[in-house]
């Protein structure tokens, strides 16, 4: 993980798009918390800027 | 101060100096070969594997011409056996830590090897290479003074001009002639038990050597070198960040993948943007196309090289091989540079430099890179 | 699975002790009864998510972790599953007689009010429900009257309380099923079992009889129950860390310990509120950083492995101990904030926290007397359950046994091993096992891989309405149509309910009909109902079988619109990694009847003695000429020894080599390969199992003239000469006794369990025999835990003078016929000074771990598999580790870990052969580049490098499937079975 948002920061490509917490088994309601944040996070994003390129 | 000796040698150059070193080592049977740069037909140089004392006139290990890194030959030669006889192999510093970090994949067996760096002051491209080969003087030796008197080539590959390895961190010898009175002696200098039995082996004796003159000479390169390497980074961040920068850059690339097959540390017997994963049926590309209107052919491009910067950067020595091999101009030894020395640091971990040292993904510490994980809900 | 062998076994609770006990039988092949009367499983471990000294759950370490399939491979906070254990809960013994191996037991199972077998879980009953009750799952919440507990309880079919239900019917109007029964009536039920274990737990102590705390009055004085619920994730409070009287943030809060343990009326010790307190800190620090966090205790019991370290991590972080009784504890009645009174020296200090947590101690159950009673086991004076074995398992019925803090209070780790211990004894009660000659190895044939069917893959989709359930949430023609072209999908079919039984008959003709091989089935959560489902499969490979929760992942938890579109996202999903999924051939490998025992002091001697009492062929090596270990030449423990020695000498199953050692060892569980060299002779063996009984060493002190002076000894010595009758009490007016010499300092972090308990037995000789001599125990802690308490009270009363040191540098000693010893509290005289050493760790230990491969903790012990739930197993399976090679304890715990050891070990070596579980790691040696990285990298030891071939290989017992292996490859080479990127990337490409 270190190394992808390393490489993805120096690249310039948003490196916030990629997420790692730990949660447990017995956290469910905490699994569900960051679902929603996540998704509330990339909305407020918007659209991959790679996403409609031709050379990806 | 170091544990080693000085080789006084008469007569013409560095290069003529070396290959006495070479001829005595064979003649007295310390090695039975030697992997080393030797000259090519046509004037270019190659490593080359040396038996026969009677060639050595055909050894070039000052020239400043890498036409690959030799660490790759050396996984080549060692990994499913090594050799039974002993085998000298002299390194540059890139390609000496390239070993290293092999070593610890287990593609190179140290088993009869002895790894000899010497110092170098850089190489050219191949092109500039040929065109200083028509000059009159030895290109190599011009170098060698050049940087022994503080100066810098800004000919030198880009690689080379933002090194700041000019003499190996680990090698069984170190051969050093930068910041020395490199026309009379060069260094020897024995950094394991192996080493110190080649130099013993030689009949030499080692001792303590003071090397303030050389130690300065190297500060003052590296710190030079040190700072053309911030500019190299800076002028990433300014003119290859961003999807469209990045991607301006990258799309000359026609995924011919001599990149990864020059890379030394890129070590896979078979690559995974080489196996079926990747030989898609029409209808997985048919749905790449429906969900976004048109897709390049073929795809993942992007995804390749950044695969391999994942998979790379940690150990990456920046030898500049990769950007070298490319045929279409894309600047991969930049990208690399400057992703790799940012991994590097965050590991705080210096590929090449301590052969017993772990490689960082490996190692399993219980709290790590707590800035990486979001916060606790 | 095996079928049930014999009679069965009846497990009454089902908490740690319970759950474990069962497990244990079970892996042995005995069919296990498991009542609780609660209607849900798990007793009090389902409060608590994460323990110490991991600070994670873990749990499931207690599941098999050989040859499992169904019955390893998930999470035990939501399910609990074996085919040999049969769960009732809600149900207590109403009458019982017989004799052991033959018991007749009458159960009564009270209603639950839901039929369990019409259910869909679908919880609308619990909407409707009007009445609210408190909570006992989350304590500062309520419930209904029909509820469940917890949000994922075993099982997850909604229990009624008729105490607070009123008949209203609401819920017999919403049920889909008609599941519930209003006017359902108890049941009783005849079982015959062998024997019998009881594991009904503990109660915690309610506070409210001690005033003096003010609990129940003051609203922040909460438990430490209450307070793992408060700063659970899944709690009470919309935020965590909130204090009950009005929601606000805790700054400062404050353990008080001891509360309902360590007094006159309750004479024992909890044995875990120490240290749980130390987690609930450390926990709650974790969460909120700035948390000042104090903790007032009177000892400070860290007396397990790795706790010493885990106080000191604590202090680390900036929780404070603060030493001395609470007497006293006041609310502010303006901000609600509490004024604790304390005594850390004679005078009371006073200080103000948000918030206070007592650490309550453990009570013997409700209904245990009655339950005693009922099975005829004697309880003692505290009404905890008696034992009158070593190992504190067997009650006075015989055929009865006990484990868990019924018969004492204990901690989870040492739970575990009792309850491992017990399932030992238990078996070798039953009298057709017993009897059973050493098992003939019949080689039952291999298992033949299915054939590598060449046939097409054809894919059926089931999608579940869930009796309208589904149905009413998704638009299942669209989601048919769908699904319906896709390639390999040759049917879709609908049904009303899968997970009412015999549901899946029906479906199994329609399966066969249309030759479908593979199974996509869209219904509710897989912890609900798959199993059931399965069960009516027939011979399909449930491999082959994907589930996909469309009622909670879909509908539950979306829209209408999003709900659809997820529903077909996961749907499709399923069907790609389905239709790229291998059919998967599990290896197995035989199993060697045979053990390797290492060390034969007392507990490898119990475990031989254990392992060969069961027919299992032991080579047991001892380095020395003469066995007992560290016991042997001691006059008070030759009986003990002598007992073990004579039942080894005379079962011609154990071969003893003395003086030998062990100087190679290769393989993997089942099958290892070992060299015992002796002085002149060397002998290969063949094993199944490892024990490492390898012992530890006593400390030999320097200090204190320890050596120089004869009037210096240590406890030990002083027990041996109290036996020989070389001291003499009479002769002898002042003793002093040190304690932790050598122990709990900073080169040796560990307690030994056993010194402060010993020493206050010599004590209590010496005083015994000449009651006019004077005796001083300077110490840091009493580490008198459970029922060694009373010693501590006994000595007291008997005049001994207790001293306490905050660090013994203090201490000093001199002189030579009258020793002069300097103490925190002035010069003592005496004529005798005892030093309580304890034990270091084997100096072999160092060779030994690499010989073995098996881990050692940083105090240099060998390390467990999981500190709380695997505590006898090494990492490395196949190899179990006791007594002093584990940590130092007394020697009735040292005899029951022995035992322990041998039943983990028994589990193994009575299967025919050890099968991998599906889910495991793999090589594709085309590929393999033989870098070695995924051998370092595998934390169960499960890959090897092939030197030869030059490719890493996997063991495929031992992977647990963690994919640890596959992450770390850079190109695949190294993947999971089930999970190969071609599958993932499919799937990925259905979503995104």
């Amino acid at each position: 993980m270190g190394i992808i948002k390393t490489i993805l920061d120096v690249l310039g490509l948003d490196s916030d798009r990629v997420y790692l917490t730990w949660i447990s088994a017995s956290e469910g309601p905490q699994f569900a918390e960051w679902a929603k944040r996540i998704e509330e996070d990339i909305k407020k994003k918007g659209k991959n800027p790679l996403g409609g390129l031709l050379t990806t | 101060m170091a544990r080693g000796v000085f080789r006084e040698y008469k007569g013409k150059g560095l290069e003529e100096g070396l290959q006495e070193l070479w001829r005595e080592l064979l003649e007295r049977d310390v090695v039975q070969a030697i992997l080393l740069p030797m000259e090519v037909e046509g004037g270019l140089v190659a490593p080359g594997l040396l038996t026969d004392a009677a060639r050595i006139g055909e050894s070039r290990v000052v020239s400043p011409y890498m036409p690959v890194n030799t660490a790759r030959v050396l996984q080549m030669m060692t990994k499913t056996m090594p050799p039974s006889e002993k085998v000298a192999v002299v390194l540059c510093p890139c390609e000496a830590r390239a070993l290293v970090e092999l070593v610890k994949l287990k593609q190179i067996s140290q088993e009869n090897l002895i790894v000899i760096a010497f110092d170098c002051p850089g190489t050219y491209a191949v092109d500039d290479y040929k065109k200083l080969l028509e000059g009159k003087e030895d290109p190599g030796e011009l170098l060698v003074e050049k940087v022994n008197k503080g100066g810098e080539d800004a000919q030198l590959r880009e690689a080379c001009r933002t090194c700041p390895y000019p003499s190996a961190p680990w090698a069984d010898i170190r051969i050093g002639f930068l910041g020395l009175d490199y026309k009379k002696r060069f260094l020897l200098e024995a950094l394991t038990e192996k080493g110190e039995e080649l130099i013993t082996g030689l009949g030499m004796e080692i001792a303590d050597v003071p090397l303030k003159e050389r130690e300065a000479l190297l500060d003052k390169l590296v710190a030079q070198r040190k700072k053309a390497q911030e500019q190299l980074l800076k002028e990433q961040q300014e003119q290859l960040k961003g999807p469209d920068k990045l991607l301006a850059a990258l799309s000359s690339c026609i995924r011919c993948h001599n990149c990864m097959t020059v890379c030394p540390v890129c070590y896979c017997k078979e690559c995974f943007f080489k196996s079926p994963t990747f030989e898609m049926e029409a209808d997985r590309y048919l749905g790449l196309a429906h969900k976004r209107g048109a897709t390049r052919m073929p795809s993942d491009m992007l995804l390749f090289h950044l695969t391999r910067m994942a998979h790379m950067a940690h150990a990456c020595v920046q030898c500049g091989m990769c950007e070298e091999a490319c045929p279409m101009g894309v600047p991969v030894f930049r990208l690399f540079k400057a992703t790799s020395a940012k991994v590097q640091d965050l590991f705080n971990y210096e590929p090449g430099k301590d052969i017993e040292e772990e490689i960082p993904i490996s190692a399993f510490r219980e709290e790590e890179l707590d800035k990486i994980q979001e916060p606790k809900i | 699975m095996a079928q049930a062998k014999e009679k069965g076994v009846l497990v009454i609770g089902s908490g740690v002790g319970g759950l474990k006990a069962a497990l244990e039988v079970a892996a042995r092949g005995t069919q296990v009864y498991l009542v609780d009367r609660s209607p849900f499983l798990g007793g009090e471990i389902v409060q608590l998510e994460r323990q110490f000294p991991t600070n994670r759950c873990c749990l499931c370490q207690m599941l098999p972790t050989t040859n499992r399939t169904e019955e390893g491979e998930y999470c035990m906070r939501r399910d609990f599953y074996h085919p040999l254990i049969e769960l009732i809960p809600q149900a207590e013994i109403v009458k019982f007689s017989g004799k052991e191996g033959d018991f007749k037991v009458t159960l009564r199972k009270r209603a639950r009010g839901v039929v369990e077998d019409l259910c869909t879980a679908c919880q609308r009953c619990l909407e409707v429900c009007p009445e609210e009750v408190i909570d006992e799952f989350n304590l500062f919440a309520t419930r209904k009257a029909i509820s469940l507990r917890g949000p994922m309880p075993v099982p997850p079919i909604p229990a009624i309380d008729w105490e607070a239900c009123t008949r209203c019917g609401k819920c017999v109007e919403v049920c889909p099923t008609d599941a519930i029964d209003l006017k359902m009536a108890d049941e009783e039920r005849q079982l015959q079992v062998s024997s019998v274990i009881l594991a009904p737990g503990f109660d915690e102590f309610d506070p409210q009889a001690l005033t003096q705390y003010g609990y129940g009055r003051w609203k922040n004085v909460v438990t430490s129950i209450e307070w793992e619920r408060i700063v659970s994730p899944i709690g009470p409070l919309p935020e965590r860390i909130r204090r009950p009287s009005d929601g606000k943030a805790i700054k400062k809060v404050a353990f008080v310990l001891c509360v309902g343990s360590r007094e006159r009326r309750w004479d024992f010790c909890s044995a875990a509120c120490c240290m749980y307190s130390v987690k609930e800190a450390l926990l709650a620090k974790e969460l909120q950083k700035d948390l000042e966090v104090t903790i007032f205790y009177m000892d400070l019991r860290g007396f397990g492995k790795g706790y010493e370290r885990y106080i000191e991590q604590a202090r680390a972080q900036g929780v404070r101990f603060v030493r001395g009784r609470t007497p006293r504890i006041q609310e502010d009645p303006k901000t609600k904030n509490l004024i604790v009174s304390t005594m850390p020296k004679d005078e009371v200090v006073k200080e103000e926290f948000d918030l206070c947590v007592l650490g309550i101690g453990q009570r013997p159950p409700r209904g245990s007397a009655e339950l005693a009673k009922t099975v005829g086991a004697e309880l003692n004076e505290w009404g905890f359950c008696k034992t009158v074995d070593p190992a504190g398992i067997e009650t006075t019925q015989p055929g009865v046994y006990v484990c868990g803090s019924f018969s004492e209070p204990k901690d989870i780790p040492d739970t575990v091993t009792q309850a491992t211990a017990c399932a030992l004894q238990v078996l070798e009660s039953t009298p057709e096992k017993a009897a059973k000659p050493p098992k003939e190895t019949e080689p039952t044939p291999e298992p033949t891989p299915e054939p590598t069917s060449e046939e097409e893959t054809k894919i059926g989709v089931v999608l579940c309405q869930c009796k309208g359930e589904v149905s009413k949430g998704l638009d299942l023609k669209q989601l048919q149509e769908a699904v319906g072209k896709r390639p390999s999908v040759s049917a879709v079919m609908e049904v009303d309910a899968l997970c009412v039984k015999d549901a899946a008959k029906g479906l199994l003709g329609e399966i066969r009909k249309g030759g479908i091989n593979r199974l996509v089935v869209g219904a509710c959560s897989p912890y609900l109902f798959r199993r059931r489902f399965l069960e009516g499969m027939g011979d399909m490979d449930p491999w082959l079988i994907e589930w996909v929760n469309l009622r909670e992942g879909a509908i539950q938890a979306h829209d209408q619109d999003g709900a659809q579109e997820k529903a077909e996202a996961m749907l499709l999903m399923a069907i790609e990694r389905l239709r790229r999924k291998e059919a998967r051939t599990p290896s197995a490998s035989a199993v060697k009847k045979s053990a390797l025992v290492v060390g034969a002091g007392l507990v490898g001697l119990a475990t031989a003695s254990a392992l060969a009492g069961r027919g299992v062929e032991v080579h047991l090596v001892e380095r020395e000429a003469e066995l007992g270990g560290m016991l042997k030449g001691r006059p008070d423990k030759a009986e003990l020894l002598e007992k073990y020695i004579k039942e080894i000498e005379k079962n011609s199953l154990v071969q003893v080599y003395r003086k030998s050692t062990v100087t190679a060892f290769r393989g993997q569980a089942g099958d290892f390969w070992a060299v015992i060299k002796a002085e002149d002779a060397e002998q290969e063996v063949g094993v199944g199992a490892v024990v490492l009984a390898t012992g530890a060493e006593e400390y030999q002190p320097t200090e204190f003239l320890y050596g120089k002076n004869k009037r210096v000894v240590t406890q030990r010595e002083l027990e041996s000469g109290l036996a020989s009758g070389d001291i003499k009490p009479q002769a002898i007016s002042s003793a002093v006794m040190i304690q932790c010499v050598g122990s709990r300092d900073k080169e040796h972090p560990w307690c030994n369990r056993y010194c402060c308990a010993e020493a206050l037995e010599n004590a209590l000789l010496l005083k015994e025999k000449n009651p006019e001599l004077k005796i001083f125990v300077l110490f840091k802690d009493m580490m008198t835990y459970g029922f060694k308490e009373s010693l501590y009270s006994r000595a007291r009363e008997a005049g001994v003078v207790f001293i306490r040191y905050q660090d013994i540098k203090e201490i000093k000693v001199q002189g030579t016929d009258r020793l002069k010893v300097a103490s925190p509290e002035g010069q003592l005289d005496c004529d005798l000074l005892v030093l309580s050493t304890g034990e270091v760790p084997n100096r072999d230990n160092a060779a030994l771990a690499r010989l073995f491969d098996v881990e050692r903790t940083e105090d240099g012990f060998f390390k467990e598999a999981e500190v709380k739930f695997r505590p006898v197993d090494a990492l490395r399976e196949g190899i179990y580790i006791c007594g002093g090679a584990h940590s130092p304890r007394t020697w009735q715990e040292v005899v029951q870990q022995g035992e322990a050891a041998a039943q983990r070990a028994l589990v193994l070596l009575e299967q025919e052969r050890v099968m991998a579980s599906s889910i495991v790691s793999a090589v594709n040696e085309r590929r393999c580049s033989g870098c070695a990285l995924c051998v370092e990298a595998c934390p169960y030891g499960a890959r090897a490098f092939d030197e030869e071939r030059l490719v890493a290989v996997v063991k495929e017992a031992l992977c647990q499937g963690c994919g640890v292996c596959s992450s770390i490859c850079p190109n695949g080479a190294a993947f999971m079975q089930g999970f190969s990127e071609g599958q993932i990337m499919a799937m990925i490409e259905q979503v995104v």
